[in-house]
């Protein structure tokens, strides 16, 4: 309920200073009995993600997108709803069959907006069902909002590689700050204090501290490539070739670990071939059961309707050779 | 300087045109008149000096038994003639300021003593003849020349007078504050949160800038007025003007914007900074600093400065003057510090935050009181960082963060959460940034902060009153509007005589919004960090605004690949046929897909495609089957049967038919397009 009223809010406002956005998060927090313990970094991560908002985390903005219908592949004739929502939107939706203007309500037999699907820290899942993409398109156009065929599909062959990613932000010559800290190579924490100041020549993915947050850098020995922190994640799995994707040919689903979630834009690609946010999920076979739903053997999220040409070229991107499980 | 050399050197400080229409106080005092004669002769003057030289211009027009009907039969003639040129009574009217900032430096409360001795009126004692006629008129013209002549271009007129010294008051409100002092009743309403238009009882005005005087250690002279029992009411009611005229930003005498800074330090220690809040609505495009120009970006919020020669440490004070604005950090006793990300370092704010991390930078003096007060305020237990180097005789603390607020008063005041802060909206669904215009159902809440005892609460929404709030008057009270406002409109509510307004609306939009922020393409790819769009389109444009080769939020760009391979989704109903050549026929059962499946329980159509390239034969046509009278056959989509591994298929199966079902099939009476009837027809007749 309280990631659908943030988006509403978004979708009514336009834009705004993530000051605001944080502000308005803890505001529609308060006295719900669902008050959720999600950060609302997160939750904006998650609106990004899900492609409902842009956010330029540096100079502390977001805006809302477009309202876009994009079809769903192998999901039996729905088409999701990403961007902005806007009451004067939803409205029309639900009630498409009583619309003023008569091809729309014509269009409404073949139409149908389907009622929201709640998931946990997101908003809700909206969709439309439809017979023919031709009709939807023609509803969308109708409406004043943009019809993709999927989305997600025209997405991955565009996402960008990590190396693409790294050379974005400017380059760090000179110390990359205090606090220094190496990825690992594996163990219990990613993150694992370096002896000495940091100082270049370096190779690898590093963090620093700043007064509040981290700073991420990935060294090419004395160059130093400002990225976030997933960007700088997946180079250092790159160049260690530690390939950590996983992919169910069987279930259709993608895995990426807990701890090294895709970059946005990837996430993002995912995300829009079904509109449900990452889910934890446990890969352990052996594990009994009754482990399963332990969030300790939750280690991976999963990323559901990925198909393996999608997951395969996703992968790619990152430099990952896909691991397929059962 | 002669007397009309004073009037218009005087006439042309205090009165220059102006962009803000503000209050200007006429005052005057002997390191004023110092610093005018120096600037006129291009000489170092002292004050003696000065005041010397003032004194005898004034007294070259003010003199015998009716000592100032010289100068109000010229103002008269002046004003009668169109009030060309300069007022010929400015200097005369700064004379009796002058005397009122050197009676309020006494301890004895005499005026006419100081006067008299100004303009030379030795002979007689009390109240020169026709003072009390006279000087109130002067000011009067000065108030008409103001507000009707020059339509406040060149300020408004601040004059009060006095609730029992009639005659005195006016000249006694200009001298209580000078200055600088100006600039501090504008820093006291912003960091009280004064909106314009605010109202706030007298009495609970001064009360508060007593309070914020002793947190920011302010001029002798503001100390003095809040200390005198004769001068209390004039500064209440320079407050109450200050307030009425508030726009938003403090500002000095000159009616320059004064920007406040703040501390900044990178964790609470050495090296010490500066940073400019720059207010949304000041604009502000440079700023020139000890002859360095900085350009101020538009629309930033913070702006780091490179402090003076000397090395800012804590305690000091600092202002800097620059053409368009003065900067001004009050010195004080403790610091509150949160991390600012526009900053990217610690950085002073005027009081804490709920639940938000802050350190504390306080002089050692004041170190148990200040930990006391964080514990009252509901935070963990906070730490003295080893690590970080402060000046000697301060102690900085780490992991404060409040759960509460708390009655607190003095030095450790801005511990407390809303301190010294005024009623205020806050929180709600607000969705028009300028205005207080929120959506319905989501009203803001009324926060009223933790206040001294004698100022009862009274709220009233809308002009029915709520019951009394029967807690205790030093607790922070939210009173939550969305659960007691359910009407489109404006509203209004009152705490005591403070009046607040927002608008509810159903809906803010009735088209789409236009997006702010997109992805740029980067030849065949996409950045990751997006780019402001410009938008010049209309508003209530359609898509059309959205450029070629957009996706939700993304630009691709002129460049397009290849197409997608195409989909056809089928709608479910009766039963479904797949039917090749050499009569080869199988019964698809179709499954919704599993993921969906949670998602929409009633399964409609399905994607044929893929379960068309299930088939261990290639499809020709689909025939649907809805009842006994109706079928419908189609040609089906090619696919490359058998891309699908037997764990890769999607959901559903498939039935072999035999070629008896085949004939079945297709011998009962079948609708085709007519584009594809003759196909049809050499289908079923082998060919």
């Amino acid at each position: 309920m309280v990631h659908d009223e943030l988006l509403l809010w978004c979708s009514e406002r336009g834009a705004g200073s993530l000051d605001a956005f944080q502000d308005t998060y803890t505001w529609l927090g308060k006295g719900k009995q669902e008050s959720s313990t999600l950060d609302w970094r997160i939750a904006l991560y998650n609106l990004q993600i899900l492609s409902h908002v842009e956010v330029d985390w540096e100079a502390r903005i977001w805006g809302v997108t477009p309202p876009v219908l994009t079809t769903l592949p192998n999901s039996g004739g729905h088409a999701l709803l990403v961007g902005q929502r806007p009451l004067w939107l939803i409205q029309r939706l639900e009630r498409l069959h009583e619309d003023p203007d008569p091809g729309i309500a014509a269009l409404a037999q073949s139409v149908v907006a389907l009622p929201p699907h709640r998931q946990a820290d997101g908003p809700s899942v909206r969709m439309v069902t439809l017979a023919d993409p031709e009709e939807c398109r023609a509803l969308c156009e109708a409406l004043g909002i943009a019809f993709e065929d999927r989305a997600a599909d025209q997405l991955v062959p565009r996402l960008p590689r990590f190396q693409e990613m790294l050379t974005e932000r400017g380059v760090q010559r000179g110390p990359g700050g205090i606090e220094p800290q190496k990825m690992s190579e594996g163990g219990g924490d990613l993150w694992t204090d370096v002896e000495g100041h940091g100082e270049p020549p370096l190779h690898g993915a590093y963090r620093y501290q700043r007064y509040n947050t981290h700073r991420y850098i990935y060294w090419i020995g004395m160059s130093g490539f400002i990225a976030d922190k997933r960007t700088v994640v997946y180079a250092e799995l790159a160049r260690a070739e530690r390939w950590v994707l996983r992919y169910s040919p069987l279930q259709r689903e993608l895995y990426a670990p807990k701890r090294m979630q895709l970059p946005h834009l990837h996430a993002r690609a995912a995300v829009l071939r079904s509109g449900l946010l990452p889910q934890l999920t446990a890969l352990d076979p052996q594990a009994a059961p009754d482990r399963h739903s332990m969030p300790e053997y939750k280690s991976y999220v999963k990323y559901v309707n990925i198909d393996e040409a999608f997951a395969r070229q996703l992968a790619e991107s990152l430099y990952q050779k896909l691991q397929l499980v059962p | 300087m002669d007397y009309d050399s004073w009037n218009r050197v005087l006439t042309e400080h205090f009165f220059p045109l102006r962009e803000a229409a503000a209050p200007v106080y006429l005052s005057v005092d002997d390191a004023l008149l110092t610093e005018l004669l120096t600037s006129h002769t291009q000489a170092a003057t002292t004050p003696p000096t000065a005041a010397e030289n003032f004194q005898t211009a004034i007294r070259s027009r003010v003199f015998g038994r009716d000592p100032f009907e010289g100068i109000a039969s010229r103002a008269r003639r002046w004003r009668r003639h169109g009030a060309a040129g300069n007022p010929p009574f400015i200097a005369l009217l700064a004379a009796t300021v002058l005397a009122a900032s050197r009676m309020s430096r006494s301890d004895r409360f005499s005026y006419y003593g100081p006067l008299r001795e100004l303009l030379g009126l030795h002979e007689g004692s009390g109240m020169p003849d026709g003072y009390d006629v006279i000087v109130p008129t002067l000011w009067d013209h000065l108030k008409w020349w103001l507000t009707e002549h020059e339509q406040g271009r060149r300020g408004l007129p601040s004059a009060i007078p006095h609730p029992t010294q009639v005659n005195i008051g006016w000249s006694l409100s200009q001298a209580v504050l000078v200055g600088s002092d100006r600039v501090q009743v504008g820093l006291f309403l912003s960091a009280i949160g004064a909106q314009p238009g605010d109202s706030v009882p007298e009495a609970e005005l001064l009360a508060r800038f007593q309070e914020w005087v002793r947190l920011n250690r302010s001029s002798p002279r503001i100390q003095r007025a809040l200390a005198s029992p004769e001068l209390r009411p004039i500064l209440a009611s320079i407050l109450q003007q200050e307030l009425t005229h508030y726009d938003g930003l403090p500002r000095n005498s000159a009616g320059l914007p004064c920007v406040p800074l703040s501390l900044t330090t990178e964790a609470g220690g050495f090296p010490y900074g500066v940073a400019a809040r720059i207010p949304s609505h000041l604009r502000l495009e440079s700023l020139s600093l000890n002859g360095d120009v900085i350009r101020v970006p538009s629309g930033v919020e913070w702006l780091p400065l490179t402090p003076p020669d000397q090395e800012l440490t804590p305690g000091s004070a600092l202002e800097l003057a620059a053409d368009t604005a003065t900067l001004m950090l009050p010195a004080r006793d403790l610091y509150v510090l949160q991390a600012n990300d526009l900053v990217g370092k610690w950085t002073s704010v005027n009081a804490a935050e709920i639940g938000v991390p802050h350190r504390v930078l306080v002089r050692t003096a004041f170190a148990a009181q200040a930990e006391a007060v964080m514990l009252a305020c509901g935070s963990d237990g906070v730490r003295q960082p080893r690590r970080v180097q402060v000046p000697p005789g301060w102690t900085l603390f780490s992991g404060y963060t409040p759960t509460r607020s708390a009655t607190v008063s003095g030095v450790v005041g801005p511990l407390a959460p809303l301190h010294q802060q005024l009623a205020r909206l806050s929180g709600g669904l607000r969705i028009d940034g300028g205005k207080q215009t929120y959506l319905l159902g989501y009203a803001p809440d009324l926060v009223l902060p933790a206040i001294p005892d004698d100022h009862p609460r009274t709220v009233t929404i809308d002009g029915v009153p709520l019951p009394p709030v029967s807690q205790v008057p030093t607790d922070t009270i939210t009173i939550r509007l969305a659960e007691r406002v359910h009407s489109v409109g404006e509203h209004q509510i009152e705490v005591g005589h403070r009046k607040l307004t927002f608008t509810l609306v159903e809906r803010y939009r009735e088209s789409v919004a236009l997006p702010l922020l997109a992805l740029p393409p980067r030849s065949a790819k996409l950045a990751t960090i997006p780019s402001r769009i410009p938008n010049s389109a209309s508003p209530s444009a359609l898509a059309s605004w959205l450029p070629p080769g957009h996706l939700s939020g993304s630009f691709f760009g002129s460049y397009r690949l290849d197409p997608l391979p195409p989909t056809r989704i089928l709608r479910l109903g009766g039963s479904i046929y797949a039917l090749g050549g050499n009569r080869l026929a199988a019964q698809l059962v179709p499954e919704a897909p599993g993921w969906i499946a949670t998602m929409d329980h009633v399964p409609h159509a399905i994607d044929i495609e893929p379960l068309l390239a299930a088939l261990p034969f290639q499809a020709v046509w689909l025939l649907q089957v809805t009842s006994s009278q109706n079928a419908r056959a189609w040609l089906a989509p090619i696919v490359q049967t058998g891309s699908y591994s037997p764990c890769d298929a999607p959901s559903g199966s498939w039935t072999i038919l035999s070629q008896a079902d085949w004939r079945r099939l297709t011998s009962r009476s079948i609708t085709t397009a007519v584009a594809c009837a003759q196909d049809w027809t050499d289908y079923t007749a082998g060919k």
